[in-house]
């Protein structure tokens, strides 16, 4: 080049000008004045105008600056003009002579309306002609470039905001692995901070080993940039810290390429695993348990759909988990249970959980289990359920033992309603025909006979029944001892079973065979040794019975014989009490009748006496007939007492003295004597016994009282008294009082020795009665017979 | 020495009118008594000839039964006295000889020939 240069060309100027034309700048020749005294093709095109009128005016109004038309004046005359860069450069140039160099500014140009807005780099060189000196003035337009170089900052930027606030650590490298760039997670993860990590090479920062053999893994960016592609990261890495601890984490890395495709360094992104690990681990353990549990576990989707079936569930349902996944849940659903799916998958969906709610599944074999289900919801991290998670226990045993214990409340139950029962009801037919009908739903069995062995005979009669018809009844009403099962059991007093009957060669199971029964069990009615009957139970549809049914027959079966026997006992009893009140009631009327007679033979001796007295001529002897006369009115009195009253043996002293007194007193008193009787009487209930006796001596004392105590002389003294007490002393004892205001017993009376009748009468009396006699007696004060005897 | 006689009658009166007819005959009534025990121990006390024994009387022993038992100790004569003497008595009571059976109410004179009667037996075969 430099060899041509030396070497003139005739047409140098020519090629010049045409290189000042097309250099793609605005080259232009201006004066001091800021005119343009000549400008290129590149300033002619920026201008928009022909370079002609471009020439002689200043370089503002030349390409259109919005400030040259702010003042009349053009170009340097508006009010920011004393600011154009321009200007100033092509000003400053001239004042100094220093030529300024690549001065960025911007101008609009074009329509004010309208503007557009370029960027230029401005340079100014004086050259000197030699008549005058101009300002040489090149605008490079950098607009394009402006505008690239802003998106670029812009992407950058995004960029760099976007790694810092990733969940991922990123680390870029150049072509040498060493660190450019590393964001904070980065830094956090690594330990490392940008500054200190910097172009430091990327294994000491980012130290990696296999977890399980502990030896250093190769670089990922190493690979990346061998093999210019992605290179992802093998299983179980541990990141080594800067502080020598460890972080288990998953990697990648990338080659970062420039525009062209030329690789210009490593991206490498990683990320801490722990809580992954951490999670996988549970899910592990979730799954191991899922699949050892002895229930099945189940999970489906909302439409029913299976997603996983563990083993418990092929256990319990007989299916494999490849049989089962994918497919609708119904096969599961026995039929009529087609309503329960729709319902749990409504509730679940809402969000609920269902505990324990047992119904039945169907298995592979086509049998139903029962089943206990547990339903959970299975929701994503925001709540929202995708499908539902189904626990199902086998409670087949569970269900056995509470049928169990169902059935076995149940047989109590019908035993203490059949013990109430034959307390509470009368009639032994009705006895029976309740409870046996009872026992028989409960034994499943459809028919019974209950026979009683007449009394004294060798037959059977039919008490109650079920489960054949009437005609059929009438033809068994009666049987002898030894015919059909029933005879021989109430014979024999033994229970007789009769299973598979149609093939029983036993002609006395006949009669059953005829009436279909197949399995018969009849049971003697004992009751304290002694057979009442029979009761048997029959059943249609099977040939045998178990031992349990039998066992329970027989309680209820005893449990009626000690009912019958109890009542057919009260019957008795009740019979026997009847006739005896009859007896009783009987015996009292002729007890009454006899004492009413005995009374009224009383009465017909005393008139006889009576009559005869009245013949007697001698006054002493009419006087002792007299008194006979009282003494068998005493006794007759009591007979009176005793038939009168609601008791036939007993009555009260209180009642019968106080009469007896009366008509004593009273047939004295007929004599004209003035004495009062004093009466202090309580009730005393006696037999006639006592009464007996003790009347007599009442009547014996006061007639002695009346007789002997007020001898004229002494009479007419004194207000004559005669006092009878009787008053109970203790629980046992009565004492009884006959006492006088008279003159007293002569002395020395000894009532043992008495030689008057009436006192031998009232000391034998009192003998008698067991009785004690006190006399108390002085001389003109009076006597008190004082009488204590036993009530019994 | 008059002869001595026991009562044994629960009937107060009863007893009285025996005693006043024997008192009447010229017989010493050396006790009554009203119960079979009391009688037992009044025939020890008064060591009586004769007993004239109500056949229902108080008690746990009835009249045969005392009678029974006096006579397994000695020879006594008795007169059985009842108000209603059962066929076949006599073979009851299983006494051989020395008593009686009189119905109440008994007549008078043929107490007194039965009385009489058993005094004498008892002076000839000389039991005492």
């Amino acid at each position: 080049m430099s060899k041509a240069g030396r070497k003139p060309r005739k047409n140098t100027r020519l090629e010049l000008e045409a290189m000042l034309e097309n250099v793609p700048m605005a080259v232009l020749l201006v004066d001091s004045g800021t005119n343009i005294r000549k400008a290129n093709a590149t300033a002619s095109a920026l201008a928009k105008r022909a370079w002609q009128e471009t020439t002689g005016h200043r370089h503002g109004d030349a390409f259109k600056c919005i400030h040259s038309k702010d003042a009349s004046g053009g170009c340097g005359f508006g009010p920011v003009c004393g600011g154009c860069i321009v200007r100033n450069a092509i000003l400053e140039t001239f004042r100094t002579g220093i030529n300024q160099r690549q001065i960025e500014t911007r101008g609009w140009f074009g329509n004010k309306e309208d503007p557009e807005e370029l960027i230029f780099l401005v340079s100014t060189s004086l050259i000197h002609f030699p008549d005058e000196t101009l300002c040489l003035v090149y605008m490079e337009d950098i607009t394009a470039r402006k505008l690239a170089e802003a998106h670029l900052i812009a992407k950058e930027q995004r960029w760099a905001t976007t790694l810092e606030s990733i969940g991922d650590a990123v680390i870029a490298t150049d072509t040498e692995s060493r660190i450019t760039f590393m964001n904070a997670m980065a830094e956090e993860l690594t330990g490392w901070s940008l500054g200190t990590a910097e172009a430091k090479p990327v294994t000491v920062v980012f130290n990696i080993i296999n977890e399980h053999t502990r030896a250093v893994v190769e670089s990922p960016i190493k690979k990346a940039l061998e093999k210019s592609m992605v290179v992802g990261l093998a299983n179980h890495t541990i990141l080594i810290r800067k502080d020598g601890t460890e972080v288990p984490i998953d990697d990648s890395s990338a080659p970062i390429r420039d525009h062209d495709g030329r690789i210009i360094g490593v991206v490498l992104v990683f990320r801490n695993i722990t809580e992954r690990r951490q999670a996988e681990a549970l899910r592990g353990r979730l799954a191991a348990l899922v699949e050892s549990a002895d229930d099945a576990i189940i999970s489906k989707d909302l439409n029913g759909i299976i997603q996983s079936w563990n083993a418990g569930a092929e256990k319990l349902f007989g299916y494999s988990a490849s049989e089962a996944v994918g497919r609708d849940i119904s096969f599961l659903i026995p039929p009529g249970h087609g309503d329960e799916v729709h319902e749990i998958i409504r509730r679940i969906s809402m969000g609920e959980h269902i505990d324990h709610f047992e119904s039945l599944r169907m298995r592979k074999n086509g049998t139903a289990v029962p089943v206990s289900l547990t339903f959970s919801p299975i929701t994503d991290k925001n709540g929202k359920v995708l499908g539902v998670s189904k626990i199902a226990h086998n409670i087949t045993e569970r269900k056995r033992a509470e049928s169990a214990i169902k059935r076995e409340k149940e047989k109590l139950g019908l035993l203490a309603e059949t013990a109430r029962m034959l307390l509470s009801v009368d009639m032994p037919k009705k006895i029976v025909q309740g409870l046996a009908g009872k026992v028989m739903r409960y034994l499943n069995c459809h028919t019974f006979f209950n026979y009683l062995i007449e009394d004294g005979s060798q037959r059977i009669r039919l008490n109650a029944y079920y489960g054949i018809t009437g005609a059929a009844a009438k033809e068994i009403e009666c049987l002898d001892f030894g015919i059909t099962v029933s005879g021989c059991v109430a014979r024999d007093g033994c229970r007789i079973i009769a299973e598979d009957i149609p093939n029983n060669p036993d002609e006395r199971t006949e009669l059953l065979r005829s009436l279909g029964i197949q399995a018969y069990a009849c049971h003697p009615l004992v009751y304290h040794g002694k057979t009442i009957g029979t009761l048997s139970f029959g059943a249609r549809d099977r040939a045998y019975f178990t031992q349990e049914e039998i066992g329970l027959m027989s309680t209820v079966t005893d449990q009626v014989a000690t009912a019958i026997a109890r009542k057919q006992a009260e019957d008795a009893l009740k019979e026997s009490n009847q006739k005896l009140k009859t007896a009783l009631a009987e015996k009292e009327m002729l007890l009454k009748e006899v004492y009413h007679r005995t009374k009224n033979n009383m009465h017909v001796i005393t008139n006889l006496i009576g009559l005869q007295a009245r013949s007697i001529n001698d006054k002493g002897a009419a006087a002792k007939t007299h008194e006979l006369q009282s003494r068998i009115q005493a006794m007759a009195l009591v007979h009176e007492k005793l038939y009168k009253s609601g008791d036939l043996s007993m009555l009260d002293l209180k009642d019968y003295i106080t009469d007896l007194v009366k008509a004593l007193t009273g047939s004295f008193l007929q004599g004209g004597r003035n004495i009062a009787i004093d009466l202090a009487v309580e009730n005393a209930v006696v037999s006639i016994d006592a009464a007996i006796p003790c009347g007599l001596i009442i009547n014996e004392l006061i007639s002695n009282s009346m007789k002997y105590a007020f001898p004229a002389a002494f009479a007419d003294n004194i207000a004559g008294k005669i006092s009878v007490g009787l008053r109970s002393v203790g629980d046992a004892q009565i004492e009884l009082t006959v006492a006088d205001n008279g003159i007293g017993l002569p002395e020395g009376t000894d009532l043992r020795k008495a030689s008057s009748l009436g006192l031998k009468i009232v000391y034998n009396l009192a003998m008698q009665l067991m009785g004690e006699v006190d006399i108390r007696s002085a001389p003109g004060r009076g006597t008190a017979f004082i009488i204590t005897f036993e009530k019994e | 020495m008059k002869n001595k006689i026991l009562i044994v009658e629960d009937e107060a009166l009863g007893a009285l009118g025996l005693s006043d007819l024997f008192d009447k005959w010229g017989y010493e009534v050396c006790g009554s008594a009203y119960s079979g025990a009391r009688a037992i121990w009044l025939d020890e006390e008064c060591r009586p000839d004769l007993i004239t024994m109500d056949v229902r009387i108080k008690g746990e022993i009835d009249g045969i039964e005392t009678a029974r038992r006096i006579r397994a100790k000695k020879f006594v004569p008795i007169i059985f006295l009842s108000g209603y003497l059962r066929e076949g008595v006599k073979e009851e009571v299983g006494i051989p000889d020395g008593v009686e059976f009189l119905n109440k109410p008994v007549n008078e004179e043929i107490l007194r020939e039965t009385v009489e009667k058993l005094l004498n037996n008892t002076k000839h075969t000389g039991q005492a």
